[in-house]
């Protein structure tokens, strides 16, 4: 449910009288969004300002993982729940992927090589680099010689870890 | 694992009509239950427009695309069911070389970004890697006559047929000594070639 957000806006005219509006909240409910941070969509909601909230990622190709073409934030193929049972991960190249659809790609490129079809080394999807955890959304800073993906969600705080 | 959402989202997306890319498919009649195929595989027919300043300009193509149940870590099957004249397409069964289809494959591709691909081949023929070493000869050695047969071909296999020339094949048909229902129903499969109709009337 969408949060509603109920302001007034009295009218600055001094020729009216000021009719003074009372509000009481009855209720409120706390809405909370989280991201995994990836491309455009998470830099941008960290930046700006809550009026941007609803531009989000979805009519963005950035908030889509390119294998399965469902949001990162949505649970890959054969993943029951998002979140940290479907984490994101990021090559060194700085492509991000759901962590089950870049394996089961790396998975599917191994048996091509095995059957004397495919290519030499693990690649990206997205950029054919050769594939290797560990990079971040900002691919600049992919040297931590970290070898697990480091998880960061849009407030910047650790939000899971996971191996390969 | 494969993921059937992204399979039935492409699919839904490559059959709606779009005039500016000049590729299109539909489901085929036998999708999912595709014979010598395993269960689940899905089957289009897409429809690939000759693109402009080619010998395949004026030209509709259409090609078989078959979806195994690993793509897109498997890539899809495609093969040109008309018969095109082109370096890199068999000019017998249809197959088609073009790396994406095989090696270079990525999951980062779709149905829609081959079918471009199959479209810019027909641009751009790579006749140093070819899939049928004649036509690739001809390419190379006799850039003219390449043309001529590529722009014959299109005539006779890739032109969509005026009810009135379906009439006429129908007729020629007819004359061999079939009857007008089977000899119709031949060419449509055969796709109005008339010879191929005529061979598989007479059980050959
Ligand atoms: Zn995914
Ligand atoms: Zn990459």
């Amino acid at each position: 449910m969408p949060p509603t957000m109920i302001t007034t806006t009295s009218p600055n005219n001094n020729n009216r009288n000021n009719t003074k509006l009372k509000i009481k909240i009855k209720r409120w409910h706390g809405v909370a969004r989280w991201t995994w941070g990836v491309g455009s969509s998470g830099e941008r909601n960290n930046n700006n300002n809550d009026d941007d909230m609803d531009h989000g990622e979805m009519d963005d190709d950035d908030g889509i993982c390119i294998v399965c073409q469902g949001p990162y934030e949505g649970a890959a193929p054969g993943c029951k729940y998002p979140g940290d049972e479907c984490p994101v991960v990021w090559g060194r190249c700085g492509h991000a992927f759901h962590l089950q659809c870049v394996s089961a790609w790396l998975r599917s490129q191994e048996q091509g090589d095995a059957s004397g079809g495919g290519s030499a080394t693990p690649s990206c999807p997205t950029c054919r680099a050769e594939w290797e955890y560990g990079g971040s959304n900002s691919a600049a800073s992919s040297g931590s010689g970290n070898n697990g993906a480091v998880l960061t969600n849009t407030r910047g705080q650790s939000a899971g870890e996971s191996g390969s | 694992m494969a993921s059937a959402g992204r399979v039935d989202k492409e699919i839904a997306l490559i059959c709606q009509p779009d005039s500016t890319s000049g590729v299109i498919a539909q489901v085929a009649d036998d999708d999912k239950c595709v014979p010598s195929c395993p269960r689940g595989w899905r089957h289009l027919i897409g429809t690939i427009t000759g693109p402009e300043g080619t010998p395949y300009e004026g030209g509709v193509f259409d090609v078989d695309i078959i979806i195994p149940t690993e793509y897109p870590f498997e890539p899809p099957k495609m093969k040109f069911i008309t018969k095109i004249w082109h370096p890199n397409v068999s000019s017998q069964t249809g197959a088609i070389c073009l790396d994406i289809l095989k090696d270079q494959w990525s999951p980062a591709l779709t149905i829609k970004t081959a079918m471009l691909s199959l479209q810019a081949l027909l641009c751009s023929p790579e006749p140093s890697d070819p899939q049928d070493a004649q036509v690739a000869r001809m390419y190379l050695d006799n850039k003219s006559e390449f043309d001529r047969t590529a722009q014959q071909w299109v005539q006779m296999y890739a032109t969509p047929k005026s009810e009135a020339s379906k009439n006429e094949a129908i007729e020629r048909v007819c004359e061999m000594g079939f009857d007008r229902d089977s000899a119709k129903r031949a060419l449509e499969e055969h796709k109005w070639d008339e010879s191929a109709a005529v061979n598989a009337l007479l059980g050959m």
